[in-house]
């Protein structure tokens, strides 16, 4: 086991290298510079003017000498400064990742505390009502993409509640703590949290909801669990200790892909939301070419999915004593 | 936990929209124009003598600040805060006119090389320090210093230096005698104290750009990041007011949900597209003001005068007659422009109503082609010499008002027998590399004039010169070159009379309208919405200014 992890973390160093060059030169290749957005209209720009911004960001070196200093600076911890803004990325990736922790967190909780037992309760009741019903939500859910559902959101819900429901942000303007008190603070921000919540749930329930009973469904006709009613089991005890624990194994893998969304955030949601989040802060920095700010976006969400595929392929151990690594 | 393939398309079509807007914003003023709505121009007499000191302002903005340094920033939201935080040796008044601000006089010499300005001596910082001609000249000799980083630069290529006279006296001197330069000296001036320590260079790097200390009507409060900030009154401010004490900004990252936003109430002022106007006013009348504006801002079509067929004046003008520009206002704007004969908008004071009108005459057009000795082949396209007239035209997606524009423009040059296709691209793409290399046959595309309407750079032969990395040394992007024009902008840029200016900008109309190295779409015209209780409103055609006079009941 020891053994194997030391492999695993080790292979991430050629897997790592490897996503940040080609995404490295990829950016730079991308037309356009930051030159749009610090010289403003570029093509006006006198061509000194041109030369002095680019030898003031390092930007007139070869490409594979950019890469090489910052990959120095990367190892010793520092991801640079933004051209556009000339703050520290660090500092700007750290004052919206609690946002989108926050959502995000909350989202994944709720998506987990609400799918599994649809999709287990539908598959055990396969082909009733509640199985057609829950199976053709599951279906619409997944097919609407987030956008248009939070569109509809905005126009079905925000609007006509004058103001109870806001249509984006975070918290209302001088709400604080120490201002307002706890109480109205929270219930501020769950007035806030409504509609992003609700929005991502509508995609994720849904796709979580029909592994579970797809899952579910291939368990139930095992010879254990047969063999487990043969035994004279108690129904519940049958589903909810034999079947369902391990049906819950595919689902743990999709936890592989859920947790690196809760670093990277949605950008569609905290587009729409306008959630000052990490999502917004990638979107934006590529919108205007703001190369250490793309640069951390994608090696941070690099380090966070290669790791929570590591967790994930580690927890099978825990809850499937058939796979061991040696 | 997001799709990331289904995401991405739309990912782009809706966030296109958001920095279209931005990007239009180009020299980062919206244009607009005082059309005297019922409740604004009142304001002048209604106002009582002083204002109240009450109330708050709430605005929006797509997107957020990044830089508040008045010489380093150029996008509109930075320009907006700044024009908030700081003042100016000079402001561009609600008739466009240079209006004075810090400096309350000036002289110029017969020669037009040395200006010399007399400042207000009760300007102080919102740190409570004075603001003196040092600070001026420390402010526009950074944007001359060698080191200096930001996008002002080309603005003062005819400044030599600036000199302090005494502590409330600066002189300007320039090296040739240079007419847009006063217009230019708009920018914020900086506190010398607070950026002296280090070298122009490393400006960019200074803490005091996101904590501002200006001598503007208000001072920066807080900013939190990708929510809002506050503006708070500066009452140290040199003239009477501000009479709002308290603005903020909140940041939105999509046009739409802004303009739902604005709509619902979240916002007492905001700019309504074209495209919801109709609606918002019927919806909303009983809460808002509506200010109407024509401003600097219009649409063209250029043409590539290198492409064979398109270098022909023939040509460019038989195209010209078979587009029907009203209908492109009518139909696709839904009436929310004018149809412009020249690239200088009414709002200007260059504007001339004399330049050729095309007016939509396809008899006319193909009469042209058939002069010029083209003949209609067996296709039903013109041609002269095998040379098909068969064109490409390339713009950007994420503006569905430029993909109609595409269309329309397609089927009208059909109907006269030129063959056009419709080349879409991303707007970074369209932006950074198929305008600054001419890579196009025609493309449709925004200016914003600025409030100097000096075009040189639009026009001049020398603009479409290319530099090492293949791109335009300017803006002539039609690779347009005509001496006589050559010698018209020269000396509009040297002529320091504005009647005689005047004169040479209206024959530099006459020739490009006769010419159409661009056709002039149409101007746009916009819409401000604001709040009823807000009186003392300022508006001018680059939009709303001199918040410092408006009040709240």
């Amino acid at each position: 086991m020891k053994r194997y992890l030391a492999k695993r973390l080790l292979q991430m160093i050629p897997v790592l290298l490897g996503v940040t060059l080609i995404a490295f030169f990829i950016i730079h290749l991308a037309p356009g510079g930051p030159m749009t957005v610090l010289g403003g209209d570029a093509a006006l720009l006198d061509p000194t003017q041109v030369e002095r911004i680019e030898q003031a960001y390092g930007l007139n070196q070869p490409l594979y000498v950019q890469y090489f200093r910052w990959l120095s600076h990367v190892l010793r911890g520092d991801f640079g400064t933004s051209f556009v803004e000339n703050r520290p990325v660090m500092e700007m990736y750290l004052e919206r990742l609690p946002n989108t922790l926050y959502l995000n967190g909350i989202a994944i909780l709720l998506v987990y505390l609400v799918a599994v037992p649809l999709g287990a309760i539908s598959a055990v009741k396969q082909y009733s009502k509640f199985d057609y019903t829950v199976t053709i939500i599951a279906f619409a859910g997944d097919a609407l993409p987030n956008f248009l559902t939070a569109l509809l959101a905005l126009y079905l819900i925000a609007m006509p509640s004058k103001g109870a429901i806001p249509m984006g942000g975070i918290a209302s303007y001088g709400m604080k703590v120490e201002q307002v008190g706890l109480g109205l603070f929270l219930l501020d921000r769950a007035r806030y949290l409504i509609l992003p919540l609700l929005v991502v749930m509508c995609q994720s329930v849904t796709s979580v909801t029909r592994y579970m009973r797809s899952s579910m469904l291939e368990v139930i006709r095992e010879d254990y669990v047969q063999t487990a009613r043969a035994k004279g089991l108690a129904e519940r005890v049958v589903i909810y200790k034999h079947a369902m624990r391990n049906a819950l194994i595919p689902v743990v893998t999709l936890a592989g892909s859920v947790i690196p969304a809760l670093f990277s955030g949605s950008v569609i949601i905290e587009q729409i939301f306008s959630w000052p989040g990490v999502g917004l802060l990638g979107y934006r920095a590529i919108a205007g070419r703001d190369y250490p700010v793309i640069m951390a976006f994608l090696t941070l969400g690099s380090v966070v999915t290669i790791i929570s595929f590591l967790v994930v392929d580690l927890l099978y151990v825990a809850i499937d004593p058939r796979i061991k690594y040696d | 936990m997001h799709n990331t393939k289904r995401t991405t398309a739309w990912l782009v079509m809706l966030l296109s929209a958001a920095m279209l807007l931005t990007a239009c914003g180009g020299k980062a003023q919206t244009p607009a124009q005082n059309e005297s709505p019922a409740a604004a121009p009142a304001a002048a007499q209604d106002a009582p003598k002083t204002p109240k000191i009450q109330g708050r302002l709430t605005w929006s903005a797509v997107g957020e600040p990044v830089n508040l340094n008045p010489i380093l920033q150029s996008d509109t939201n930075s320009t907006f805060v700044v024009q908030r935080v700081f003042s100016g040796l000079v402001m561009i008044n609600e008739k466009l006119e240079v209006a004075p601000d810090i400096a309350t006089s000036w002289t110029k010499s017969d020669d037009g090389l040395q200006w010399t300005f007399k400042l207000r001596n009760n300007v102080k910082f919102h740190d409570g320090k004075p603001m003196t001609a040092e600070d001026v000249a420390f402010t526009y000799n950074a944007m001359k210093d060698k080191g200096y980083t930001g996008p002002r630069s080309g603005d003062f290529a005819a400044l030599e230096k600036v000199e302090v006279v005494d502590p409330y006296t600066v002189k300007f001197i320039l090296k040739q005698p240079f007419a847009p330069f006063l217009a230019n000296l708009t920018y914020g001036i900086l506190p010398k104290h607070l950026y002296d320590a280090k070298p122009v260079a490393e400006m960019k790097d200074n803490p005091a750009n996101r904590k501002p200390v200006g001598t503007g009507p208000w001072k920066l409060g807080e900013w939190i990041p990708g929510q809002y900030l506050t503006l708070i009154r500066h009452d140290d401010f040199y003239a009477n007011g501000p009479y709002i004490p308290e603005m903020i900004v909140k940041f939105v990252q999509d046009g739409n949900v802004g303009v739902a936003k604005l709509e619902a109430g979240e916002f007492d002022i905001g700019a309504v597209p074209s495209s919801s106007i109709k609606r918002f006013r019927e919806k909303t009348s009983d809460v808002f003001n509506f200010y109407p504006y024509q401003g600097l801002g219009f649409e063209y079509l250029a043409f590539n005068t290198t492409k064979p067929g398109l270098n022909e004046k023939a040509v460019r003008q038989a195209i010209a007659y078979a587009i029907d520009r009203q209908k492109v206002v009518s139909d696709i704007l839904e009436g929310e422009g004018v149809v412009l004969n020249a690239p200088v908008p009414p709002a200007s004071w260059a504007y001339s109503e004399k330049p050729l009108r095309y007016t939509v005459d396809k008899a006319k057009a193909i009469k042209l082609l058939e002069d010029a000795g083209y003949t209609k082949g067996a296709d039903g396209i013109y041609a002269k010499n095998g040379q098909r007239l068969a064109f490409t035209i390339t713009t950007n997606t994420g503006s569905s008002v430029r993909e109609s524009e595409c269309l329309f423009i397609q089927k009208a040059l059909k109907d006269i027998g030129i063959d056009l296709q419709i080349n879409l691209v991303e707007l970074a793409t369209f932006q950074g590399k198929v305008l600054p290399t001419g890579n196009f046959d025609m493309t449709l595309n925004r200016a914003n004039l600025n409030v100097d309407p000096d075009p040189y750079t639009y026009f001049h032969s020398s603009q479409a010169q290319k530099n090492a990395k293949g791109t335009f040394v300017g803006f002539n992007i039609a690779q347009y070159s005509n001496p006589a024009l050559d010698k018209l902008l020269e000396d509009g840029r040297k002529e320091i009379d504005q009647a005689k200016r005047k004169e040479i900008y209206g024959q530099y109309q006459d020739v490009i309208a006769e010419d159409v190295p661009w056709l002039v779409m149409f101007n746009y015209k916009s819409t401000y919405a604001i709040k009823k209780n807000v009186k003392g409103v300022v508006m001018s055609p680059i939009g709303p200014t001199q918040g410092w006079l408006w009040y709240t009941e």
